[in-house]
Parts: C-alpha cells; structure tokens; sequence
C-alpha cells in the first residue's frame, strides 16, 4: 500500500509540473535583485499576454490531435491587422479589433477545411499556411511597421493598472479572462468533450456521432480568432506591429510550442490542461526575467528553455519506457498496479 | 465522375457502388509527382527567358542554389520516409559541423572535415537513441536537442563568429588548411561548368537512392515506416533502423553544413537556420508524406528541383521578395493536396 | 530510471544554482567561455589600463573642476581592435528645409525620406520628463545596455560599451532580447525595475521606440538612443541620440560608385531586412543620390533574398541570367554573407566587370576589398558606436552639453587603405 502511495504522489508532481516549474523559478527569484517588486510582476505577466494567446491556440489544437504551427503569423496578421484598420483606414477601435479577429477565423477556416475536407496532415497545411500569411502580411504592409501613430490612448488604457496593490494591467485581465473561458469551454461544455474525444481517437469519435469535420473546422477557426484577437492586442499595447514579429527570436510560436509540452499536454492529442500551459508561460518568462538579472545572456536564456522542454521530454519517454517494458516483461505487475492505484491509463 | 465519387465517399449507402478501378490521371499524378511541377516550369521558363532560361549558366546557378538543400534533404527523406516527421535539430547540425570543422583547422584539413561531420553525426546517434530506442517524440525531442545545442554552442563560443583564417593564425600549415576549407564551395569541373557542391548533392542522392532500394536498410525503413507495429512483429529491429535513419539525415545535414561554411567563411551559430521547414518543405513536395514509406527519392530530388526552379523563375520574371512567399505557398498548398488526394483516390492513404 | 531521473533533476537544479551564484556579483560568467573571443580584449584593455589606472588619482587632484579633465583625457587613450579612437568626436549634420508633403514626392527624390534622414533636429523641445544631470560625473554611476539581438557585430558593440564604461568608471550591464519586439519590452521593464542611472537602448523597431523611450523617460530614468534611428517623435523622450550617419554614407558610397561607372549603366540592390530604418537607408540613400548626380544610372531591380550567402548568390545569378550585360553593378546592404554570395556568383558567372559596393564592416568586407573582389565598403565601427554612446551619457552625467543628435565618424575603406583598417573587429 505504501509503495503505491509514492507513486502517486511521483505522479502528482508530473500531473503539476507547470506549477514545480514556476515554484522553482519563483524561488531563484530570491537571488535576483528586485524580483519581487510589483512593477517586475505586472511586466511579467503583460509580457505573458502574446505568448498566452499562441500557447492558448496552440494547446487547444494540439488536444485535438492537431498541430497548427501558423499561429505565430496569424498573430503576427491580427497585430498588422488592428494597426492597419485603426491607424491606415481610420476605423473605430472595436472595429478594428474584429476584423483582426475575423481575418484569424478566415485563416483558421481555410487551415480547418483543407485538414477536416482535403484531409492533409494539420502539419503540412499550417507549414504551406505560414508562407501564404507572411507572403500577404508584407505585401499590405509593403514591409514596413504599422504603429498608432501617436494615438497612444487605448496602449496606455491597456498597460495601466487598474486594480490598486495587484500586479494586473489590463492587457493581462484580458488574457486572463481568454484562459478562464477555454478552461470552461473545454470543460463544460459538450464542445469541449468532443475537442478531447477527436484527440483521444478520431475515429471512435466520429463512430460515437460527433461530427469530426465540422468540430475540426471549428477547433481551427478559434485558435485563429485567439491568435488574431492576441496578436491585436499585443499589437496595440506595443504601439507597433511589423511583419517580422512571429519569427524574431526563440519565436511565440516555439515558445507556445514549450510551453504546451511543459504544460503536459499529450502531442497525440487527447490529454491536456490550458491552465498548465498558462501557467508555464509565466514561469518561462519569469525564468527569461532571473536570467536576465543574474547572467545578462541570451545565450543561457535558449540553453535553459532547451534544458527544461529535454528534460520533459526525457521524462515522458522514459516512464514510457520503463512501464512498456514492465508490460512486455510481468504485464500481471501492471494490472495490480493499475488496480490498487485506481487508474485506468498507465 | 465527381458525383459518383461524393456518392462513394457518402457514410450510409445501401449499395457499394465505390469505384474499383484505378484511375487512370490519379496513377499518373502519383508517379510522375514532382516531375510534372518541373515540367510546368520548365514550360514557364522558356517562354518567359527563351533562350537563357536553358543555358549552362542558368542551369548551373539554378543546381548550385538547390544543392546545400538538396544535400540536406537526401538525409531527411530517410527520417520523413520511416514515418518520423521532421528533423527538427537539422539547423543546428548544420551550424555545429561547420564550427567545429573550423575550430579544428589548425590540426589540418582532413582532421577539419571528419571531425565536422563526425559532430554533426553525433547529432544523429543521439536522436536515432532517444527516438528509435526509447520512441520520444520526433518533433519534440529534436526541437529540445536543437534549442540545448544552439545554448550550448552560444555559450561555447561566446555569441561570436568565427573565421577560418583567423582560427589558423600565423602557422603556414594551418593557413594553408583554411584556404582549402574556403576553397571547397568554388571548386569547379570542366572550366566551371560544374561545381563541386553540385557534384556531392547528386553523390549524396545516388547514394540515398542506392540505400533505399538496394539494401536490405531499404526495405526494413519501408515497413517501419509504413506500419511500425507490423514491422517489429515481423521481426524487423525498429530501433536499429530508425537510428540509423537519423544518423544517415545528420550525416548528410553535416556535410551540407561544412559546405555552407566553407562558403559563407564564417562558423556561426546563425548558420543553416530556417533548413529545417526548407528542407522538410522540399522533401514533401517531392511526394513523401508525413505518414511515411510513402514515395522515393527521386521525387525528392524532383522536389528540390521545384524549389530551386521557382524561385530562380520568380526572380527572372521579377517578382518582388514579397510575392515570392505567397506563390512559394500556394503552389506547396496545391502541391501537397494534389499529391495527398492522388494517393486517397488510389486507396493508399 | 526514477533515480536517474532524480540525479539528473539535481543535476539541472545545481547548475541553475551555479550560474546565480557565479553571477550575481560580477559580469564574469562568460569570460571563461568567450576566452578567445575576447584574447584581443583582454591585451586592449591592459594597453588601456595605463591611462585609466591614472585617472582617479588626476580626479582626485582636480575634484573642483568636476570631471571634465578626466572624461577628455579617457577619450584620448581608449582605441578600439582596429586601432581607431573609441570615442570619437560627435559630427553635426547640415539640414536642409523640410519639404511640403514629402510623401508626395516620387520614391527616387530624397526629399520623400526627409523625416528619416533628417530624423532628431526637428523635434522641437526635449519632454519635460527627462531627469536633470546630475552633474558630479560619471565614476560609479550604473548604465544598463539594452542592444537588439544577437549577432557578432551585437558582440563587438558589447565590447566596447564594457571597454568605455570601464574607463569611465561606470558600472555596465548588457542585455539582449535576441531580436525579439516583445522580449525587448520586457527588458525595458526589468531595466527601470532595477533602477540604474542611465538606459541605453537600440531600438528594434523605430514606431514601437516612442513608446520604449516614454516609458523610460517618465521612470525619471535617462534614456539614450544608440545605433538605430527612431521616429522623430521618439527623439523628445531621450536626452540625446547617437549612432552612424546611415544616408550621408550610402550617399557617399553611391558617389564613389557613379564615378567607377562613368555615370551611367545599370544598378541592382540587394536589400536589409524591409521596413527598418537601415532599410531605406541603404536602398533609396543611394537611389535618390543617383538620381540627383547621375541620371543615366537605371535602377534594374530591387530584392531583399536577407542575409544568407546561398540566397544572395542565386538572386545575383538569376540578375546575370536577366539583364546580362545591362548589369554594370550591384548595391547591397551587408558586406559579409551578402558580399560574399554576391562576389561568388559574378565569379562564376565570369562577369568580373560588375562592381560590388557594400554596406557595414565586417571582416568578410574588409577581406574582399583586399582581394579587390569589393569596390569599396563604409567604415562604420561597432565598438566605435558603442564608445560614443558611452561618452555622451558620461558627458552628460558630468552636467555637459551634448548634441541631441551625434554622428559617428566615418571613413570609407577601398583598397588603398584597407590595411589601415586591421584586425577588423568582427
């Protein structure tokens, strides 16, 4: 019975290691100077709005059993979109905000039908996807930025604080309301189940009577809106948007990418939490902030990022492994395990 | 045609009325793959460029661009081809063998070379151990390998390029290593008609050509690509064959790596960015799919022909940077759901 | 396996404890790793320390007179890996009238891009916010360094802001967001949370800078610009800005080249990254120069194929196959990995009549002006950039006037005085 006790709680950190991650991080926090200032906090969670957003997308898709790896430029489009509507054809602001959105509908639209109907891998589909956004961004744009053009108004509305002695600004209230809406929907609602029933196993879902194409189009039409709607937002709290935005750097989408995994969220699709893959993009940009004060390098920001997205995966494989050898070798030891432990799923 | 097809695909029909012969265009498209694309632009070139478009200049420069992609993709078809997506850590392979190639200079030429591609190997052995023998995830695991290489390298070197010559400093011998080392992306045959880059990529592909239908490699990479499971019931070693895929992909990404900084002279950790998706880019529109043991490599080869093909045509008839991404889009699009819905109508997918 | 997996968690737990450790007091970390890089360095700064060693004691001696002996006699002796002055003297710049409507002039006369080139002298009153110097000098003040992204020339400017600051007294840090818009801000943030005297900053993106420098300025931080020009709207938020005089060196360029080509022919430009400021700089400085001098120079194509040799070279080799003879030159933006997949493409292509002229300062330039495969580059010195900027926040820390917009000297490097010019610095 002990033995079986430790295990579980071997798991239990396994099931939370979003929330390891940020405790540690939090803890060599202590090392660094004015880490725990208010003013850090609420940088560290307005800087997790965009990434928020794409890891949001991207989980959702990848409970589906999808990948969408256009979600850095749909972003990208939702930035030059809210700019170019506000600044170069002088649309009202809300507006503004759902054309950005609706052109990331359009564009999840399109990825939907050609992987629901022309049934191409969400892989390819997103790949060919990227060129096709880039390709349009640059040709609207001629390249160049778009920004609001003095109009700082609704940037400084969303980078203010509005709730005294708490580090939200209202760029971060918005992506917190994001998440706590996909947390409901994907647990609530009967859309939600089916998200993770087509993950699960597409095809004993479309035996149980869901309508796999028409969820699939669906799934790939909010992860478009998340984008664009982030990327807007992202995109008027910075002032500016360029073309370039989705692939500088460790790009939004590799950082989304970390995040899921390190959130725990199955690559096969089926298993998932969008509150861990929240989670765990605060504590990657906590991280970025320790190291920043304490080393001063980008070099040991990729290297530590790397570090902990191998390590998951390190771990994931190997447990896997141990156990299907377990399976192959004493499969009788297994099922008492599963047994004692309550589990169904190893 | 069509509508006895939507009736074919319709769930809950009383009769089977589906389609039982092999259609005929579908076959078509199948085999021919990429080579049909090549000989659209083929067509398109020679309207627009007459003459030039197929002379030995433009011929060369179109193989010369395609063949640091071209002697990457001859690898990655094998880790595509046994059902394992992408090779994510390609970039980084190409930016560790080059570095390490150029650090190793002072010690000669040849110790330069093997101790390049030997890292960059290192790289394959790695990801063929955790994902044939412990099965992690392709995508996953060489997109953590790439981000820890890419630190590790940063770190290694300090954020900074390095130069050939400078690596070699005063010795006449270790100078003399470095010019050579530069010296490999201008070698010319035949009074310049064909470069030596150009010489290896056709090399490389010969030879992946050769291991993929002639070996016994070939065939077991076959089944384990097509179905896994059967392949390991049957018999076949799953885990010796995928780590040898990927040490086969890193090997040719070194190579093409040590070419690429002997052509740029500069080790930096920049190098081979974006060959990732290139490559895997190319590799599809050859007609490989994602669900592996699906095409060969002569249609990798068509497809690194299209790549090259389009972008030298785009630039002929002067299409901006801009446009470029877009058409190089749709037409993978297009390309890929041609491709994908030939192999369903044929029942193979 | 769990144990395994323990001791490699430990492990990861360790070394995250060791870089804290080793880093909290010091810039240290990296010296070990970057000892080559940084060999030259290291020789610099103990030709340098002679003078440096000297100067507290001279302070010290003339404390009354504030730091201005000292900052001069800093400037004096600081040279950077090339050999030239790390300091050099600010350059102020002619401007003519601001036309009408420039955007409604045509795209090959330079008054259409006057509010980029003539960016800063216009901006009318620096914004009350920025904080007043204060005018003891620069010994012990903190200057956080935030550059654009990683790159070697990012790590020669890096040097050379460590270089000067030192000298000076100053206590430096460099941050790099790694070409990333959002990280950046998020450095910016981090930056005032810590408090430091002064904030350098290169900006990423020039419309997004107004809103970095405001952010700085109402911090009560003083905020320079360095190396990438803003919008005019961003030049009240900082107390001055530094960096090369992109236009009047693409202009000079150009002229050299319009003479090379007897004033007429054919040009082709390989272009930066669109939409940044070097961008326009580097396309449409030496356009419209063309246009006003020489005429009958035609514009044949314009592509941006970035910055990797094998792209370049194919775009080089299709413009061969394209115009021919009707190709007399090209123009590009960066003279290393462009350079260098330009110059391989005429080579093979045997068309050793097109003249190359490049932009930046790279070893890989310097190296082809020497072997005569490069017409001419522009000197433009990273550490140079760098230095400049130091000296204008300890100019200003010492209460002193300093230009609200300050050019970096220039030079251009062609095979006469190329060797002048070496060891390049990255």
């Amino acid at each position: 019975m002990e033995q079986t006790k430790r295990k579980f709680h071997a798991s239990m950190i396994n099931d939370y290691r979003a929330f390891v991650f940020l405790g540690i991080v939090l803890i060599f926090g202590i090392f660094a100077n004015n880490f725990y200032t208010l003013y850090n906090f609420t940088s560290i969670f307005s800087g997790s709005s965009l990434y928020t957003f794409i890891g949001l997308a991207f989980t959702l898709c990848m409970i589906a059993g999808h990948m969408d790896l256009s979600v850095g430029y749909m972003a990208t489009m939702g930035a030059m979109m809210v700019l170019g509507m506000r600044t170069l054809e002088g649309l009202p602001w809300g507006v503004a905000f759902l054309v950005a959105a609706g052109v990331g509908a359009l564009f999840g639209l399109a990825n939907g039908i050609l992987v629901a109907k022309a049934k191409i891998h969400s892989f390819i589909v997103t790949l060919g996807m990227q060129f096709v956004i880039k390709g349009l961004l640059n040709i609207y744009s001629n390249g160049a930025e778009i920004s609001v053009k003095g109009d700082f108004e609704v940037t400084d509305i969303l980078n203010s604080s509005p709730i005294p002695f708490l580090p939200f600004s209202v760029l971060f209230l918005f992506t917190l309301a994001a998440v706590i809406i996909l947390m409901v929907v994907l647990a609530k609602t009967r859309f939600g189940r089916n998200v993770y029933m087509l993950g699960g196993n597409l095809e004993t879902a479309w035996l149980a009577g869901i309508k796999s194409d028409r969820n699939t189009i669906l799934i790939f039409m909010i992860s478009g809106i998340l984008c664009g709607l982030g990327g807007a937002l992202y995109g008027v709290s910075a002032g500016t948007a360029t073309p370039t935005l989705g692939e500088k750097g460790i790009a939004p989408l590799m950082v989304g990418l970390t995040a899921t995994i390190i959130g725990g969220t199955d690559i096969a699709g089926g298993k998932g939490s969008v509150l861990n893959t929240f989670v765990s993009i605060v504590a990657i940009l906590a991280m970025f902030g320790v190291i920043t004060t304490l080393v001063g390098k980008f070099e040991v920001q990729i290297l530590f990022i790397g570090i902990v997205l191998a390590f998951c995966v390190l771990y994931e494989t190997f447990t896997k492994y141990a156990k299907q050898k377990t399976l192959g070798i004493r499969p009788d030891l297994v099922q008492k395990y599963m047994q004692e432990s309550g589990k169904t799923k190893l | 045609m069509t509508t006895k097809e939507q009736q074919a695909t319709a769930p809950g029909i009383k009769q089977d009325s589906r389609r039982t012969d092999i259609s005929k265009t579908s076959l078509f498209i199948n085999r021919a793959g990429a080579y049909f694309i090549v000989a659209i632009l083929l067509v398109i070139g020679l309207i627009i460029a007459q003459g030039r478009f197929v002379s030995i200049d433009n011929i060369r420069s179109i193989l010369n661009a395609v063949s640091l992609t071209g002697m990457a993709c001859a690898g990655l078809a094998f880790v595509v081809y046994s059902a394992n997506f992408n090779d994510m850590s390609l970039p980084m392979t190409m930016a560790l063998s080059g570095m390490m190639a150029v650090q190793l200079i002072p010690f000669g030429i040849v110790v330069s070379v093997v101790g390049g591609i030997a890292a960059g190997t290192l790289v394959g052995v790695v990801n063929g151990i955790l994902i044939g023998k412990f099965r992690a995830n392709p995508i996953i695991w060489t997109l953590a390998f790439n981000m820890v290489l890419s630190g590790i390298v940063r770190v290694a070197w300090g954020g900074s390029q390095i130069y050939p010559d400078t690596v070699a400093g005063d010795s006449e011998f270790a100078q003399q290593a470095a010019v050579q080392f530069n010296s490999f992306a201008r070698t010319y045959f035949f009074d310049g008609a064909l470069p030596l880059m150009v010489v290896v990529m056709i090399v490389l592909f010969v030879f992946a050509y050769f291991m993929m239908t002639r070996t016994r490699f070939g065939n077991k990479l076959k089944m384990v690509g097509s179905n896994y499971e059967a392949a390991r019931l049957s018999g076949v070693n799953c885990a010796k064959t995928v780590i040898l895929a990927y040490v086969l992909c890193s090997l040719c990404a070194a190579i093409a790596g040590i070419f690429y900084t002997s052509m740029t002279k500069i080790g930096a950790y920049s190098n081979g960015e974006g060959y990732d998706f290139d490559c895997l880019t190319a590799v599809l529109l050859g007609g490989m799919t994602l669900a592996g043991g699906k095409g060969n490599i002569v249609g990798v080869f068509g497809g690194v022909l299209v790549v090259g093909m389009l972008k030298n045509i785009m630039t002929l008839i002067g299409i901006s940077t801009f446009s470029q991404y877009l058409v190089t889009g749709v037409v993978f699009l297009i390309v890929v759901w041609i491709n994908t819905s030939s192999e369903r109508k044929l029942g193979r997918a | 396996m769990k144990k395994v997996l323990t001791i490699v968690a430990l492990v990861l737990v360790l070394m995250f404890a060791v870089v804290a450790c080793t880093s909290t007091g010091t810039e240290e970390p990296a010296a070990e790793e970057t000892a080559a890089a940084e060999e030259p360095a290291a020789e610099e700064t103990a030709a340098a320390e002679e003078p440096a060693a000297d100067t507290p004691a001279e302070e010290d001696a003339t404390n009354t007179e504030g730091g201005a002996i000292d900052i001069a006699a800093v400037i004096a002796s600081e040279k950077t890996t090339d050999n030239q002055q790390l300091m050099p003297d600010p350059i102020e710049k002619a401007f003519p009238d601001r036309p009408e409507d420039p955007s409604s002039l045509p795209e090959d006369d330079a008054g259409r891009y006057y509010d980029m080139e003539y960016v800063g002298w216009d901006a009318g009153e620096k914004d009350a916010g920025i904080p007043a110097s204060p005018g003891d000098g620069p010994q012990g003040k903190k200057v956080i360094s935030i550059v654009h992204g990683d790159h070697a020339w990012t790590t020669a400017y890096e040097k050379g802001m460590k270089q000067a600051c030192e000298a000076f007294g100053m206590e430096v840090e460099v941050w790099s967001p790694n070409w990333d818009q959002a990280l950046q801000d998020q450095l910016i943030d981090q930056a005032i949370n810590a408090q430091p005297d002064a904030i350098a900053l290169i900006p990423l993106s020039a419309e997004n800078a107004v809103q970095q420098f405001r952010k700085i300025t109402q911090a009560g931080i003083a905020a320079f610009g360095t190396n990438m020009l803003t919008t005019s709207d961003a030049m009240p938020y900082m107390a001055a800005w530094t960096g090369p005089d992109d236009w009047a060196q693409m202009r000079q360029l150009a002229d050299t080249l319009g003479e090379a080509m007897g004033g007429e022919g054919g040009i082709a430009y390989i272009t930066h990254d669109p939409g940044g400021s070097p961008y326009y700089a580097r396309t449409y400085g030496p356009i419209t120069e063309f246009a006003e001098k020489y005429p009958d120079i035609k514009t044949l194509d314009i592509q941006s194929p970035g910055f990797e040799a094998a792209e370049v070279k194919q775009v080089v080799s299709d413009w061969i196959t394209r115009f021919g003879d009707d190709l007399n030159a090209i123009f590009l933006a960066d003279d290393s990995a462009q350079a260098t997949g330009a110059v391989d493409a005429v080579k093979e292509a045997g068309r050793d009549d097109i003249m190359i002229v490049a932009a930046g300062n790279s070893k890989t330039g310097q190296d082809l002006v020497k072997a005569g495969d490069l017409l001419i580059i522009n000197y433009q010195s990273a550490e140079g950039d760098a230095g400049l900027c130091a000296r204008t926040m300890a100019e200003w820390f010492a209460g002193e006037e300093v230009l609200p917009v300050g050019y970096l000297a220039t030079d251009m490097i062609t095979s006469d005085n190329v060797e002048g010019f070496y060891p390049t610095q990255w």
